[in-house]
């Protein structure tokens, strides 16, 4: 009889502190792997290829099929790129990701490579699309 | 006199008590609470878990020396539109990988270059890497078919 008047005077409580706790770790977690969409400038067709994980810290190079270049975003000529890579010399250590249109004739992709090595962006990555096991 | 002191005394009490209760040690914790998970809420919303994948290519410094190579390390590929030219034989994508398998065992450090058209597709650059990665070929050389860099 004692118990239950004990049991009947207990107060269901919810501890909010452990829920905010959790939240808080989660928040952590979504903020640390979240990456941002880099500035494409246009929409390609990647090729496929047996591919390995690109860093997130690039310079992003994008051309599109009728072999317009967007460096970070925004259209430039191959002259312009040039420019644009002089003026960031601090950052040639970082790589720099070219995602261009798998149909774009070569001789775009020649012109670019040579700007980068002529401004010393030695390291580059070519996007691509990952293979599936069974492509292999 | 001495009930307007009186009631002086009551109010000040008051005062004191809402104070104390004011600073009583305890914060409320429940808008940080909130706070929280409207910015966990903006994040899963936001992110995305693409990974950006890619074919990693050092380029030469133009500082760069030559490398002497001997005939028998080399495996030289021109990529068409539609499959390899390797000495002079069109050839396709799976023959492509036998020979360089082959010549991966022939000589382990085995170098391959590509030399590519300026007509040809971007496609068949990447394609040519990324079979050279699959027969664990690392050493690569990309080239102009038409000479310069």
């Amino acid at each position: 009889m004692k118990i239950k008047s004990i049991a009947s005077r207990l107060r269901p409580i919810a501890i909010g502190a452990s829920m905010a706790d959790m939240a808080l770790l989660l928040l952590v977690f979504f903020m640390a792997t979240t990456t941002t969409e880099p500035p494409k400038g246009v929409e390609v067709n990647l090729p496929r290829a047996l591919t390995s994980g690109a860093e997130q810290d690039n310079l992003y190079i994008t051309v599109s099929a009728r072999g317009t270049i967007y460096f970070e975003g925004h259209i430039v000529s191959i002259s312009e790129l040039n420019d644009s890579l002089a003026n960031r010399q601090r950052e040639k250590d970082k790589t720099v990701a070219i995602t261009a249109d798998k149909n774009l004739n070569y001789s775009i992709i020649s012109e670019m490579l040579s700007v980068l090595q002529d401004q010393d962006f030695l390291n580059i990555v070519f996007m691509s699309e990952p293979k599936s096991s069974r492509e292999i | 006199m001495e009930k307007n002191i009186i009631t002086g005394r009551i109010l000040a009490r008051r005062k004191n008590r809402e104070l104390f209760r004011k600073n009583d040690g305890i914060t409320d914790s429940s808008s940080m609470g909130d706070m929280a998970f409207l910015l966990l809420i903006f994040f899963i919303v936001t992110s995305s878990f693409i990974l950006r994948q890619g074919i990693f290519f050092s380029l030469p410094s133009p500082k760069s020396g030559s490398v002497k190579l001997m005939d028998n390390q080399i495996i030289e590929v021109y990529p068409e539109n539609a499959g390899f030219t390797v000495n002079g034989k069109n050839i396709s994508r799976e023959e492509l990988i036998t020979k360089m398998h082959m010549q991966k065992e022939l000589h382990k450090d085995s170098v391959v270059i590509i030399k590519m058209k300026d007509n040809v597709r971007y496609e068949r650059l990447v394609d040519t890497l990324s079979a050279a990665r699959e027969c664990r070929i690392l050493r690569v050389s990309l080239k102009n078919a038409g000479g310069g860099k």
